[in-house]
């Protein structure tokens, strides 16, 4: 938790002065027993009403100058607490867009999402209630408990031990209660799991009319969440009854004690008084620590979270920008090497995915690749647009191995469309622009005819709104807009990992001899015989590796599995 | 326009209270054993400073101490505490229990309606935010319902009998008190209305945060395809700055709160403390003072404040859980799907009479479908995405109904067959496959939960499932689930395998083999077809939706749609002889395949 503190920079006199704050206030709350201590034993007893006037208008003074600091304090704090989660978000989103998807892929998407919000979050607001509950606490125990000493050293004895016996019911209460409560949150997770799988599943259950069934299960599945929050409120139940009677035990126990010293003539009545009144403070700091107690294990545990994504290291860059590569492809001609695959294999881990994989794609040419699902299609994408590394061989492209760019330079010059579409919220405008800053009216309609996506210019239009994840649209046009991104601006390679999955043959078609159009070499990746087969040449893939290259005709002949590939998708 | 909408929401907020009055009902006992609980526990509260104020009292000074009267009065506060432990104990364990019954009832009438409600309904929510009603919202129907029947009782109780003792002690204090104290009350609700604004902005624009980051996230590959982190940090950084500008108000304002209501408190103390020596040494009425007297009536003076400060808090909370309440009640109002009519068994055949249907009046949909589907038929829907194929499945389950025009079983109106019964009739898969959690032979199993061992090896097998499935480490006792781990082509044959064990007289495969690798799915086609026309049996109805047309040619029916319209229907060689739509649609798929 404390490596965080990095994020504080710039706030460190504000972070140290907003505790001090709650420093003073605290000292100004603790002077207030001792002078109503005077007033009782010295005003009242002498009967001097200037001196109890005197004297109250003191503690009215020191509510008022309390305000004023505490106000400060908050503001304080509030500021650190927001600045830091400001920065530390911040920070956070810009490593995890500059990590390599092999990390980010580890790590998971969703978990990132998490990370970057509810995690983010939970620091930031257990730092604010650190510096204005927690930083407080000691300063009062403490002050409490001096002042204490003060007015009785033998009785501040009791003092002591009533902290240290509060501190441990509560701390016992809470042990017993965490597991409870850990129990309770995983079925609370159960539950939203059922109805999750209820819903995606509704055309199913209703088509089997289990309707009934899925009801009883999750009534059982709420009967035991019920039973386990009502086993968790239990023991917690007991935390506030324990603390009530220990405080006021130990007030019995002042009372008592503090009798026989008033006795003695050791003690005054206004101390007794002042005695029992910095019981109640430091009662009541005690019972903050058990409720903030739980927000601090759950921001212990997010900030190492959020440590884990920060701790991912960013590898180093090649040494090839953007304006060497387009001076190697300014004068490009056809058939020039573009892309090469040199004895290429890789393990996402264990067993390797792809293994051995060598071909050339040459300037203007088109490379099919196909294959079943598992056959290695998607790793030999990612491998191009060095997603990962291989684990063995080398991924050249324009002659120069990929490692060697920059990675901006790499894939500012490949136009990649993935599987599945990734379409943003905005417009249709915003939604192209992303591939280049820069790109005109007119090209933006020019690349969504190439896609076949020209309705889309009538029926949403270029300033048309787009839903978050395009679910205005349907899964075909979602496709077409990813499509459509790649060809807004000049790429030397255009890699279609299985795009036309979501179009209808004639579409596929279409889109594929409108390709023919656009300059560059272009790679299709489908399953699908029909989007490969006009290619120039075509690699089949099967368990990771290549068997079978050559153009359609060619490979009908020597390639079983192509041709069985054939046979499947034809009409025979 | 704020004043017309306060009545107007105070109205809603009225309704959803008494309305999940209606759910704690049945647990009233435990409400009401709270309540009594509460009032014990609060009047020891309110006690116990009494006490301690008369053992001052005996403690004067040296050898002026009254131990026989201290020790007594220990023994009271003693067995205060006693009382107070034991009541509160049992208020708390009331209350929850109340709360987590309360809440249980909650969920399942919501799911029980979510699971009971129509298609369309179900169809046009957000899954995640449904299940979120279910989930967490119903979670804070707890808090809500303990803070309100413990703290909100607690508070009044408190305040009362603290109000009452202090008016015996000294009538004159007691009214300052009274009086002041409620300032804390309007302080807080004047920073709570300042910082509401701030804290629905603050509200608004974390949602936007949260949407971008999701957004960048999921779509990492092309961000980093783009060079688009750049572009996706600045725009994310600028709503992060107006995070932290909207924010910082909205903490530190509601911040205030806290200050402000122990500002009042420690005014209203010192005013007390004033009265109470000043009394004290004139003895001028109002009710004989003496230090104990005063310790008492400081103690109280604390003591006054406390419940209301916490009420401040309270409401808030309960102002949060009477939004959720509202959310999992409203899905309970979910009127559900009626399943009436004759329990009539469809042999398969099917007619279309004039069939009109849209889910947006505004967009026709399907536009007077006529069809006669004998029994046996195997009947093919092809066309473009979005012309209706699915949309007529969904009316053939009756998943939803039709706006005009008839759907016939038999000759009998759909609408006069019971849900369950038609769809009991229809062995469907669809593109979407569906695992739930459990072990792959309970999913196989899903719709014959009955079915022996060997029936369920016997439909993987028919499904080519069969090896994968005996390759997993517990075979057909693996649990599986709907995340990773299974691909979408084997989520797909367990699906086909379920209508392989249920045998039933039609089947409507919707892109059923679209997942999986053209090999396996020459396979599962000619399963499906033994299916459709055993050799020892009648033939089956069959609606097939596909893609791939090669996968449809010996269909005895193919119809194309268009826009929501069969614009040609016929078999395999006399539409390819027409020249029309389907020819061109075959030749397209042919074409390319034989290049």
């Amino acid at each position: 938790m404390f490596r965080l503190i990095r994020f504080l920079k710039g706030q460190i006199p504000s972070a140290i002065a907003a505790p001090l704050c709650k420093l003073i206030e605290a000292i100004a709350e603790l002077a207030v027993p001792m002078i109503i201590a005077n007033v009782i034993d010295v005003g009242v007893a002498a009967g001097d009403e200037t001196y109890i006037i005197k004297y109250c208008s003191v503690i009215a003074a020191l509510a008022v100058g309390g305000f004023l600091i505490s106000a400060t304090g908050q503001y304080l704090a509030s500021k650190v607490a927001l600045g830091f989660g400001t920065r530390l978000r911040a920070a956070t989103f810009a490593h995890i867009t500059r990590l390599p998807l092999s990390v980010t892929d580890r790590l998971g998407g969703s978990s990132l999402v998490t990370r970057l919000t509810g995690d983010v979050m939970n620091c930031q607001n257990a730092l604010n209630m650190f510096l204005r509950l927690v930083l407080r606490i000691p300063f009062v125990l403490i002050g409490a408990f001096v002042m204490s000493v003060i007015i009785s050293p033998v009785l501040s004895l009791m003092f002591l031990a009533m902290v240290v016996i509060l501190a441990s019911v509560i701390s016992c209460v809470l042990k017993l209660t965490l597991p409870r409560v850990k129990k309770a949150q995983k079925n609370l997770d159960e539950l939203s799991r059922l109805s999750a799988q209820s819903l995606s599943g509704a055309r199913v259950i209703r088509a089997f009319s289990k309707q009934k069934d899925t009801a009883d299960e999750f009534d059982r599945a709420a009967d035991v969440t019920a039973k386990t929050n009502i086993g968790a409120a239990r023991i917690s139940a007991l935390l506030n009854p324990l603390t009530f009677a220990v405080i006021n035990l130990a007030i019995i126990a002042v009372l008592w004690f503090g009798g026989v010293k008033v006795d003695g003539g050791g003690l005054t009545q206004g101390k007794v008084v002042a005695l029992t009144n910095y019981l109640m403070q430091a009662f009541f700091v005690i019972v903050v620590i058990g409720n903030v107690f739980s927000v601090f294990t759950r921001s212990s545990a997010c900030s190492a979270r959020v440590n884990e994504v920060l701790d991912c290291p960013v590898p180093p860059e090649g040494s090839i920008g953007k304006a060497e590569l387009t001076d190697k492809t300014n004068d490009l001609k056809i058939g020039d090497e573009v892309l090469r695959f040199d004895g290429v294999s890789f393990a996402y881990d264990g067993d390797y995915d792809v293994r051995d994989i060598s071909f050339t794609l040459g300037y203007g040419k088109t490379l099919g690749i196909i294959g079943g699902t598992g056959s290695g299609k998607s790793t030999l994408v990612s491998l191009t647009e060095r997603y990962y590394d291989p684990d063995k061989g080398t991924v050249y492209f324009c002659g120069a191995p990929l490692s060697d760019y920059t990675a901006s330079a790499l894939r500012g010059a490949i136009g990649f469309v993935p599987q599945r579409a990734a379409v943003f919220r905005g417009t249709l405008d915003s939604n192209l622009r992303i591939a280049d800053e820069s790109v005109t009216k007119e090209r933006e309609e020019q690349a969504l005819r190439l896609a076949q996506a020209e309705e889309l210019i009538i029926s949403v239009g270029l300033d048309g709104f787009i839903a978050e994840g395009g679910k205005n649209l349907s899964g075909g046009q979602r496709q077409r807009v990813s499509i459509a991104r790649s060809l807004c601006r000049d790429n030397v390679l255009y890699l279609f990992d299985d795009v036309t999955s979501a179009l209808d043959y004639k579409t596929e078609r279409e889109f594929i001899s409108a390709m023919k159009e656009v300059a560059g070499a272009k790679i299709f990746v489908s399953q699908r015989i029909s989007a490969v087969s006009g290619c120039d040449a075509i690699l089949v893939l099967d368990g990771g590796g290549i068997v079978g290259y050559g153009t359609h005709a060619q490979l009908k002949k020597t390639c079983p599995l192509y041709a069985e590939f054939c046979a499947s998708q034809s009409n025979a | 326009m704020k004043t017309k909408t306060q009545p107007n929401e105070n109205k809603k907020r009225a309704a959803t209270v008494a309305r999940l009055m209606r759910y704690l009902k049945p647990h009233s006992p435990f409400v009401a054993l709270a309540f009594l609980c509460a009032a014990i526990s609060s009047a020891g509260q309110i006690l116990a400073p009494v006490i301690i104020g008369r053992a001052v009292g005996c403690i004067v000074g040296a050898d002026d101490v009254d131990f026989d009267k201290l020790a007594f009065y220990a023994c009271i506060l003693a067995g205060i505490i006693g009382a107070v432990m034991l009541f509160q104990w049992l208020m708390n364990l009331c209350a929850q229990r109340a709360a987590y019954l309360t809440v249980r009832d909650a969920r399942r009438d919501g799911f029980k309606a979510l699971i009971g409600a129509p298609l369309a309904y179900v169809d046009s929510h957000a899954h995640g935010d449904l299940s979120a009603r279910l989930s967490v919202d119903a979670d804070q129907i707890a808090d809500g319902v303990v803070q309100g029947a413990t703290q909100i009782f607690t508070g009044v109780v408190t305040i009362a009998g603290t109000l009452a003792l202090m008016i015996s002690i000294n009538y004159y204090i007691a009214l300052a008190v009274a009086a002041l104290t409620p300032l804390s009350l309007l302080v807080s609700f004047l920073v709570a209305r300042g910082s509401h604004k701030y804290f629905t902005e603050q509200t608004k624009v974390r949602g936007e945060l949260y949407q971008k980051a999701e957004e960048t996230i999921k779509n990492r590959a092309i961000v980093a395809a783009y060079d688009y982190a750049d572009r996706a940090q600045a725009d994310f950084g600028a709503t992060n700055d107006t995070l932290r500008a909207c924010g910082f108000k909205a903490t530190f304002y509601s911040s205030l709160v806290n200050p402000s209501t122990r500002l009042i408190n420690s005014l209203v103390y010192a005013v007390a403390a004033i009265m109470g020596a000043l009394f004290a040494i004139k003895d001028s009425g109002g009710g004989a003072m003496d230090v104990g007297k005063i310790t008492t009536l400081l103690l109280f003076a604390n003591q006054f404040a406390r419940p209301l400060n916490e009420i401040t808090g309270v409401i808030t909370e309960f102002q949060t859980s009477l939004a959720a309440a509202k959310r999992i009640l409203d899905l309970a109002d979910v009127s559900p799907q009626d399943d009436d009519g004759k329990a009539l068994a469809p042999n398969g055949e099917v007619k279309l009479d004039g069939l009109c249907f849209s889910y947006d009046p505004e967009k026709p949909l399907l536009k007077n479908l006529n069809l006669d589907v004998p029994q046996g038929t195997r009947v093919a829907i092809v066309g473009r995405t979005g012309c209706g194929k699915t949309t007529l499945i969904n009316l053939l389950m009756r998943f939803y109904d039709p706006d005009s025009g008839a759907l016939l079983f038999d000759g009998v109106n759909s609408s006069d067959i019971k849900r369950s019964s038609v769809r009991g009739a229809f062995g469907m898969v669809l593109q979407d496959s569906w695992i739930f959690k459990g072990t792959v032979g309970e999913n196989i199993a899903y719709g014959k939960p009955d079915a022996t061992d060997d029936e369920i090896k016997a439909a993987a097998r028919a499904a080519y499932i069969d090896g994968w499935i005996e390759r997993l480490p517990d075979g057909y006792d693996t649990v599986i689930d709907d995340g990773d781990g299974i691909s979408q082509g084997q989520k797909q044959l367990i699906n086909i395998a379920r209508i392989m064990l249920t045998d039933p007289p039609m089947l409507i495969l919707d892109e059923a083999t679209s997942n999986i690798d053209t090999r396996t799915e020459k396979r599962v086609q000619a399963a499906f077809d033994s299916l459709l026309r055993p050799t020892d049996g009648k033939k089956k109805t069959g609606f097939v939706v596909a893609h791939r047309l090669s996968t449809i040619i010996d269909s005895d029916l193919i119809l194309v749609m268009d826009k929501g319209e069969i614009i040609e229907r016929g078999t395999h060689t006399a539409l390819l002889a027409k020249g029309g739509a389907y020819a061109e649609l075959y030749n397209a798929q042919f074409a390319a395949n034989v290049a």
